[in-house]
């Protein structure tokens, strides 16, 4: 049987996903300092840790067979990729927020709303669908302060609990989109390691 | 001027020299000579094409990937999609009255619109071939045989052509509401099982197909026992594919996976279609299959079975 690479997210999907691997029969080993490609217990597994917005390149690509990444990046690489399995955690939404003390969705003036967020394509798409014009800022992190120092009238931001956007007076004003963990699978490795494919697919299923 | 410091091209655009030049010109003639002894006869259609013969053989989802600009007379023009569009127009003027089937070839770039910093190349080296005004099982059967000749010609051993039929599917698809299509079709794409089976949980008849159908993959046997579950509509096609297999030798058949999960091309495919897949590579090394209502867009209606295959996919695994 030929062996699988799996791509694994650094981050909030991480530990959820070792976890779901290991109750499969595949746990990463543990020891594998800083190298880039690690062995598991089932010796037809191994691991690959990358960034979470490179997971679906990886897997689109075919540098890894498989991956675990969330449908906010999946659905903004827009990575034409395989999506066998449902993984029931990681759940967040992609929401569109603003500062409580200004209304929404018009902005007084008459101006066109700037949006702040990590997620440009999702963001333009979202307005686009409801014929609201925007103009979207791309940026990589610290999403939240936007408004606060004027560089966006409004953020488009992963929403968990709700407390870091409480924390910077923004208010969740509509949801994007639903996310959570998905396992994603490279076109051609479905069909040259099918055995390996539906072996594994089968232990994480029941796991 | 200033001084030209480092070469720059467009994003998608490749310099090839030295191994990788030499590689792809050894490939393209390997392929070309098999094709010739199999008595295909090359053609050489111009680079440049009015969109329109591309939008007619592909249909509207194409524009957004053709390469195009406006003619000194304001019409669009489009850098070649692909062959199979300017072979069609070809076969139905020039050749309008000569004899049938058609045997015709071709090798050389094809351009594409990728996304942006996908590190996918819009220009590919293609070589490929088309039957034309043959219907039946012999010729499905030549195209599946002379694919799997090409790609012995370029030196491979590891690969796999994954064979389906358009008609597999499309009782399936067919009974369900118009709204809901899409949506199904996109997770039979995606291996979704279970968002199928929930969507699809009180299916009755042809539509309960859906949840079992597309995920037979495998030999011969594999298309035998799916034939059992099957719709009535899709059992010409599977018994299609099942003639084809006995057509096959041993050794070829040792290169074919029988796939009835395919629902892309399912409005271009009328028949047997096809994607070829070699061991190191991510993404399919070629595509074919029955396309019997092309020609009929360019006035000669007529059937056609063709196969194109990836140069440069193909030279990137191959020594």
């Amino acid at each position: 049987m030929s062996r699988l690479r799996v791509a694994l997210a650094k981050g909030r999907l991480f530990d959820p996903s070792v976890e779901r691997f290991r109750r499969a029969g595949a746990e990463p080993a543990a020891d594998a300092g800083r190298r880039l490609l690690i062995p598991s217990s089932d010796p037809r597994i191994e691991f690959l840790v990358v960034k979470p917005g490179d997971v679906p390149v990886y897997v689109e690509s075919g540098a890894a067979d498989l991956g675990v990444t969330g449908t906010d990046v999946l659905r903004e690489t827009g990575a034409d990729v395989l999506e066998p399995l449902d993984l029931g955690f990681g759940f967040c939404r992609l929401s569109v927020a603003s500062p409580a003390d200004t209304p929404y969705p018009a902005l007084p003036g008459g101006i066109t709303a700037r949006v702040a967020t990590k997620y440009p394509r999702l963001a333009q798409a979202h307005f686009g669908a409801a014929g609201r014009p925007v103009d979207i800022i791309q940026v990589n992190g610290s999403v939240e302060v936007a408004p606060l120092l004027n560089l966006s009238h409004w953020i488009v931001d992963l929403v968990d609990t709700g407390d870091t956007l409480k924390a910077n007076g923004l208010v969740e004003r509509e949801t994007v989109l639903q996310c959570g963990a998905v396992l994603v699978a490279n076109r051609a490795a479905q069909k040259l390691k099918l055995d390996a494919y539906l072996d594994l697919m089968e232990r994480l299923e029941r796991a | 001027m200033s001084p030209l410091r480092h070469a720059v091209t467009p994003p998608g655009s490749l310099d090839l020299t030295g191994e990788a030049a030499r590689r792809r010109r050894q490939l393209q003639r390997a392929a070309m000579e098999t094709l010739e002894r199999a008595a295909y006869d090359e053609l050489i259609p111009p680079t440049l094409e009015y969109q329109d013969t591309f939008l007619r053989a592909g249909g509207p989802d194409v524009a957004e990937r053709l390469i195009r600009f406006p003619d000194r007379d304001g019409r669009i023009l489009a850098l070649r999609y692909d062959f199979t569009a300017s072979l069609a127009r070809v076969a139905a003027t020039t050749f309008g009255d000569a004899a049938r089937p058609l045997r015709l070839c071709y090798a050389g770039a094809v351009y594409r619109q990728e996304p942006e910093r996908g590190g996918r190349p819009r220009e590919m080296l293609q070589v490929g071939a088309e039957l034309l005004g043959q219907g039946d099982l012999a010729a499905d059967v030549e195209i599946v045989r002379l694919t799997i000749a090409l790609i012995r010609a370029t030196g491979l051993q590891d690969f796999q052509v994954n064979l389906g039929h358009a008609g597999v599917l499309a009782p399936g698809i067919a009974a369900l509401p118009d709204e809901r299509r899409a949506e199904v079709r996109g997770w039979i794409d995606r291996k979704d099982r279970g968002s199928l089976c929930r969507a699809l949980a009180g299916a009755t008849g042809d539509a309960a197909s859906l949840t079992s159908l597309p995920f037979v993959i495998g030999r011969r046997d594999a298309l035998a026992g799916a034939l059992r579950v099957a719709p009535a509509g899709a059992v010409a096609g599977m018994e299609r594919l099942l003639a084809l297999d006995d057509a096959l030798t041993a050794d070829e058949r040792t290169h074919v996976v029988y796939d009835l999960g395919e629902v892309r091309g399912l409005e271009y495919y009328t028949g047997i279609h096809f994607e070829v897949f070699v061991a190191g590579t991510g993404r399919a090394a070629g595509a074919g299959g029955r396309y019997d209502e092309l020609m009929g867009r360019f006035g000669q209606p007529m059937p056609a079975v063709g196969v194109s295959l990836d140069l440069d996919t193909i030279a990137e695994v191959s020594r």
